[in-house]
């Protein structure tokens, strides 16, 4: 059977199609998912942080988007949903307090240290790339850490494409130095003390 | 960027928890109710918007002066005016430009009906900058009368404001109650302490005033023109310099008298 384009699965979630929108969810939650890991550096929040930005993404079904672009516009929710997360989450604590638990699952030791050391790692380069401007950070997680294109980039962020370029270019230029001065060679420890909360 | 390295690989949920999360989401939006489709706004063109930013201006500070006028005598009233109008302007900043609609009943209205709505005949400017065809929506703002031809006194309640964008430019006209509009705007330029002044438009007074766009207050002033003609307030409001606006307003007045 030929799955769906996003083109359709939009169209029919826009006219209220649940069940299109829970296909949409289910090829694009990984993306989002590491996405929300990248900038929040925590596997648990990240989880919470995807059912927020689908959440957020169906109560703006209403908006405009090019039925082609649906991945970066869900981008662009979730980089909204992130920068006032604090925000984001009080509006849906409910609906999150409604997610069942998760009933017992077989602990991979491995994948598990594997996702503690993930957690680490991304929270030393978070240590860094937070002291640019939030508007950089933007552009760097979804450009060089998400691989989307400057086009992409530009319309999950609503700015032109020149600007995705411009600030690319800045934060490269500071980037290095910024790893320099957070010490990310340094110890764990010393690093870990450096992130702040997202 | 040497960074791409020192970012941990992508890593997908579990799909039990992807079950789980997807279950939970469309449990959710199960529940909420459906909504009515959003109605879409249409899109205006800069200029338009330009335009319009001048309509609410005209509108906020000419009211002024038909309700300056119409409140003169006492000094309680006067206070009333000064707020009313200073509420106005305090509105326009804090709410921009789309503010019009939802404090100001409106109805676009076609050309050939627009000296019927307001009971009184309008004459569009002509010059060399800009010519009647030019003029682009034309707005009834305020009380304006549904059945126009039935109508026997002009509506003097209701405005009529047509639009040229591509010129930045606005006239609005509007049935005046002012007498003697000369001390009008003698009073409103020595009480408001606005920049402006008084000038003549070939015998006819004329309020004329610069000021800046609501809001942008380094960008290209705005100029503010206002006479009566015939007991119809013609307010002129542009991004145009002082004389092309003069030559507007002239080319108003001489078919008006």
């Amino acid at each position: 059977m030929v799955e769906p384009s996003d083109r359709e699965l939009w169209t029919r979630s826009r006219a209220g199609d649940g069940n299109a929108f829970g296909r949409l969810f289910e090829r694009h939650a990984t993306t989002i998912y590491n996405y929300c890991f990248r900038r929040l550096g925590d596997w648990t929040a990240a989880e919470d942080a995807l059912s927020v930005v689908f959440l957020e993404a169906w109560r703006r079904r209403d908006a405009d988007v090019r039925a082609d672009k649906v991945l970066p516009w869900l981008y662009g929710i979730a980089t909204n949903v992130l920068r006032n997360y604090a925000r984001s989450r009080r509006r849906f604590a409910a609906a999150l307090r409604r997610m069942p638990t998760p009933s017992a699952e077989p602990d991979f030791a491995e994948d598990a240290d594997r996702r503690l050391d993930d957690a680490r790692q991304m929270k030393r380069v978070l240590a860094a790339v937070r002291q640019l401007p939030q508007r950089e950070q933007d552009v760097v997680t979804l450009c060089v850490w998400m691989e989307l294109s400057y086009e992409d980039t530009a319309n999950a962020l609503g700015v032109p494409v020149g600007t995705v370029r411009s600030r690319l270019s800045s934060a490269r230029a500071r980037l290095p130095e910024l790893f320099g001065r957070t010490g990310h060679e340094q110890e764990e420890d010393s690093a870990t003390q450096e992130v702040a909360g997202p | 960027m040497n960074d791409q390295k020192l970012i941990p690989p992508l890593r997908g949920l579990t799909d039990k928890r992807l079950q789980a999360r997807k279950a939970h989401l469309l449990a959710e939006i199960g529940s909420d109710p459906p909504r009515r489709p959003r109605r879409q706004m249409p899109h205006h063109p800069r200029g338009l918007r330009v335009a319009l930013v001048l309509v609410v201006v005209c509108g906020a500070i000419g009211g002024v002066l038909v309700t300056k006028n119409a409140t003169a005598p006492t000094v309680n009233s006067k206070t009333t005016a000064r707020g009313t109008a200073s509420a106005q302007l305090r509105r326009l900043r804090q709410n921009g430009i789309l503010a019009l609609p939802a404090h100001v009943a409106r109805k676009r209205i076609h050309l050939d009906d627009a000296s019927a709505v307001l009971g009184a005949p309008i004459v569009l400017p002509r010059t060399s900058l800009v010519v009647p065809s030019d003029s682009h929506t034309i707005w009834g703002v305020g009380e304006c009368p549904k059945h126009p031809g039935r109508a026997r006194e002009p509506a003097s309640g209701c405005r009529i404001s047509v639009l040229f964008p591509a010129h930045s430019l606005s006239v609005t006209y509007r049935v005046s109650t002012s007498r003697q509009p000369l001390a009008v705007y003698r009073s409103y330029l020595r009480d408001k302490g606005v920049n402006g002044k008084i000038i003549d438009l070939d015998g006819t007074p004329a309020l004329m005033i610069k000021t800046s766009q609501p809001g942008r207050p380094r960008s290209r002033p705005l100029y503010w023109l206002s006479f009566v003609v015939n007991r119809i307030q013609v307010d002129v409001v542009g991004l145009q310099s002082a004389s092309t606006l003069k030559a507007v307003a002239r080319s108003i007045v001489g078919p008006m008298r």
